[in-house]
């Protein structure tokens, strides 16, 4: 099933939720809907789910405009984040009711089947409060699955999972997403789920849609400096920089020279990633001079904050172990790391 | 005054615990006294009724009261079985429970409606509801039976049901709608996308969700209509149609005021409402509503 979404907009009395957005789902793609809370990702989830009505704008299922379909009649099913399976039936009942409403044959077996694949067989003659987290989470996905649904809408369904499982889970969804080829919205605020887990990543803030494309290009061509923050852990070192020459600039109070972008403004935003940076001697030319704050050690690797001047304080990805609080580094970067950003609008300047 | 805390605390720990247990026991035993009080205060008159219920005639109107020395069945024979009582307990019985039939489900649209849509004039409608809530009984009796006897239902079990029924529906609305907000969204949203209508997403998950305190308001209903005296008294003459709480009242015979059987009726119309909290308190207590989604 392919989805379209075009100009969508949802108000709540006069605030926006989602601002004129307008995305394409592909059949069978994975779509990951990424944004901070309060950017109106679920709100978008919701509307394709039918549980609410864009104010104006129209959604397409394939070729039909959906808008006024009830939930029931769409074909879809919806994962929530905090599993919604129903407290006074059994497992068995839980996975069997979407069938059952809808007065499907071979309801039985249908269920059975659909938990043993998932792993919660011996689970079906119990309760929901009598099951852990990951196996509340598998049979709110047995019930999404059991009916076969054209489209699958997930509401982060594994924020509520500790660090260990919620890795292992991701990979099932996905290999469960590639067997069945179903299109697939995800929406979650956890910018590694993003990246490990969608085809296409759509990043919203504000109610708006800010950029949409693979995990690659949203990784390495972030168009502008939301999307360059929110995704990438430890997040990207901006700072702002006043462009000299064509080929040099200032940065705190060091001259650097390295190839700048043709802009407008001689005031530009510098990005680059932490793992980008190296630490060098301070007395390598063009380094940048910076003194070592605070080290996380995280076993294969350590995350330095770096001091450049009183208002700009950097992360940097290190593998050695030489460095120490109250150092004097240097940092060494290549051209081709460096992203820019206008700083008026934020937005990207390409070479 | 952190420092001034942390110097002390340790000193103060320790010559506190001797006084603290004693405060601790005090504080302790004044509840206890306080709550036995409280239990006497209620049970008494009870407990009067109750042993006057099995006192023989000569020792009913003893002052002061004495604990019977023969318990006999006398009275509860004479209301039992040479009465009309046993007809008014049927009566209070199928009027009570006709009651809750019509109410409960009303108040459940009503509350679930309320609770999960918004629409034109709902806090006007929900104000008038509060202020139907408010009139006192007395003040609609008058209006109540005129319009009863126009309509020729004085001596019917309807005109009390219908009486009841709307008397009693803020309440049960009030209720039903603070146990209805209690339940996730999620499960509406859940089951709507299930495939359920909402009325289907009322019956087969709302409602059963909702049903420990669906129960819980319906015994309060009954309660309610089981004690009720004054539309009773009102809107049935006859004995045919009298209820049980009348029926105490006017169990006076000519020459004298049997208290024994006024007691023994008095205990017999207790029995049925207990046995229903025995029953259903599983109902009211229990928390189904754990384990719906994780908090």
């Amino acid at each position: 099933m392919r989805i379209q979404l075009r100009n969508i907009t949802k108000y709540y009395k006069h605030t926006a939720a989602v601002n004129c957005l307008n995305m394409e789902i592909q059949d069978g793609e994975f779509l990951v809907v990424l944004g901070s809370s309060g950017s109106g990702k679920t709100t978008t989830l919701n509307m394709i789910a039918g549980l609410e009505t864009p104010t104006s704008g129209d959604i397409y299922f394939n070729d039909d405009i959906i808008n006024a379909v009830p939930p029931g009649k769409r074909d879809i099913a919806l994962v929530f984040q905090n599993y919604a399976l129903y407290p006074h039936m059994k497992i068995f009942d839980n996975i069997a009711f979407p069938l059952r409403i809808r007065k499907a044959k071979d309801i039985k077996e249908n269920v059975e089947n659909t938990a043993r694949m998932l792993g919660i067989n011996n689970l079906l003659q119990k309760y929901p409060k009598e099951l852990s987290g990951g196996e509340k989470q598998r049979v709110a996905l047995a019930r999404a699955l059991v009916r076969n649904p054209q489209v699958f809408l997930m509401d982060e369904p594994l924020s509520n999972l500790d660090a260990r499982l919620r890795i292992s889970a991701r990979g099932e969804l996905k290999k469960l997403q590639k067997q069945r080829n179903v299109t697939t919205v995800y929406v979650t605020h956890d910018q590694t789920e993003a990246l490990t887990l969608g085809d296409r990543i759509a990043v919203m803030d504000k109610g708006r849609l800010q950029q949409i494309g693979t995990p690659y290009e949203i990784y390495n061509t972030p168009q502008n400096t939301f999307i360059a923050g929110f995704v990438g852990a430890p997040a990207m070192n901006f700072a702002e920089v006043r462009l000299i020459t064509a080929s040099s600039f200032t940065l705190g109070e060091t001259i650097l020279e390295s190839p700048v972008p043709q802009a407008n403004t001689p005031r530009v935003i510098l990005g680059i990633r932490p793992e980008k940076l190296q630490c060098v001697s301070p007395d390598f030319k063009n380094a940048i001079k910076s003194i070592v704050e605070h080290i996380e050690y995280l076993g294969h690797e350590s995350v330095c904050h770096v001091r450049i001047s009183p208002d700009i304080l950097w992360s940097v990805k290190n593998t050695e172990s030489t460095v120490s609080v109250g150092d004097l580094v240097g940092l060494a970067f290549s051209p081709d790391a460096v992203h820019w950003f206008d700083q008026s609008t934020g937005m990207r300047i390409d070479e | 005054m952190t420092i001034y805390g942390k110097c002390f605390a340790p000193t103060f720990l320790c010559v506190g615990k001797a006084d603290n247990i004693i405060y601790k026991m005090k504080k302790r035993c004044l509840f206890f006294l306080f709550t036995l009080m409280a239990v006497c205060w209620s049970i008494g008159p009870f407990a009067w009724i109750v042993l006057t219920s099995f006192k023989p005639p000569s020792e009913i109107m003893q002052l002061p009261p004495i604990f019977p020395e023969t318990y006999v069945l006398d009275s509860y024979k004479n209301v039992l079985f040479k009465s009309h009582f046993p007809y008014y307990l049927f009566n209070s019985f199928m009027v009570s429970l006709s009651t809750v039939c019509v109410a409960i489900p009303c108040a459940l649209l009503a509350a679930y409606s309320v609770s999960r849509f918004s629409f034109r004039g709902k806090t006007a409608i929900l104000l008038m509801i509060v202020v139907l809530f408010t009139l006192p009984s007395i003040c609609l009796v008058a209006a109540l039976y005129k319009l009863f006897y126009t309509l020729g239902w004085i001596n019917l079990p309807v005109s009390l049901i219908c009486a009841y029924s709307a008397h009693n529906f803020p309440l049960a609305l009030f209720l039903m709608i603070k146990y209805i907000d209690k339940i996730p969204i999620e499960m509406d949203n859940a089951s709507l996308i299930d495939g359920c209508t909402h009325f289907q997403s009322l019956r087969y998950v709302i409602a059963p969700i909702a049903l420990p305190g669906l129960i819980s308001t319906a015994i309060l209903i009954f309660i309610f209509c089981w004690n009720e005296f004054l539309f009773a008294l009102t809107f049935t003459l006859d004995e045919s149609s009298r209820l049980a709480s009348v029926g105490i009242a006017l169990f006076q015979g000519t020459y004298e005021v049997p208290w024994g059987d006024i007691a023994a009726a008095s205990v017999i119309v207790t029995v049925p409402l207990l046995i229903f909290l025995l029953v259903f308190q599983r109902y009211i207590v229990q928390g189904i509503i754990s384990g719906a989604v994780k908090e």
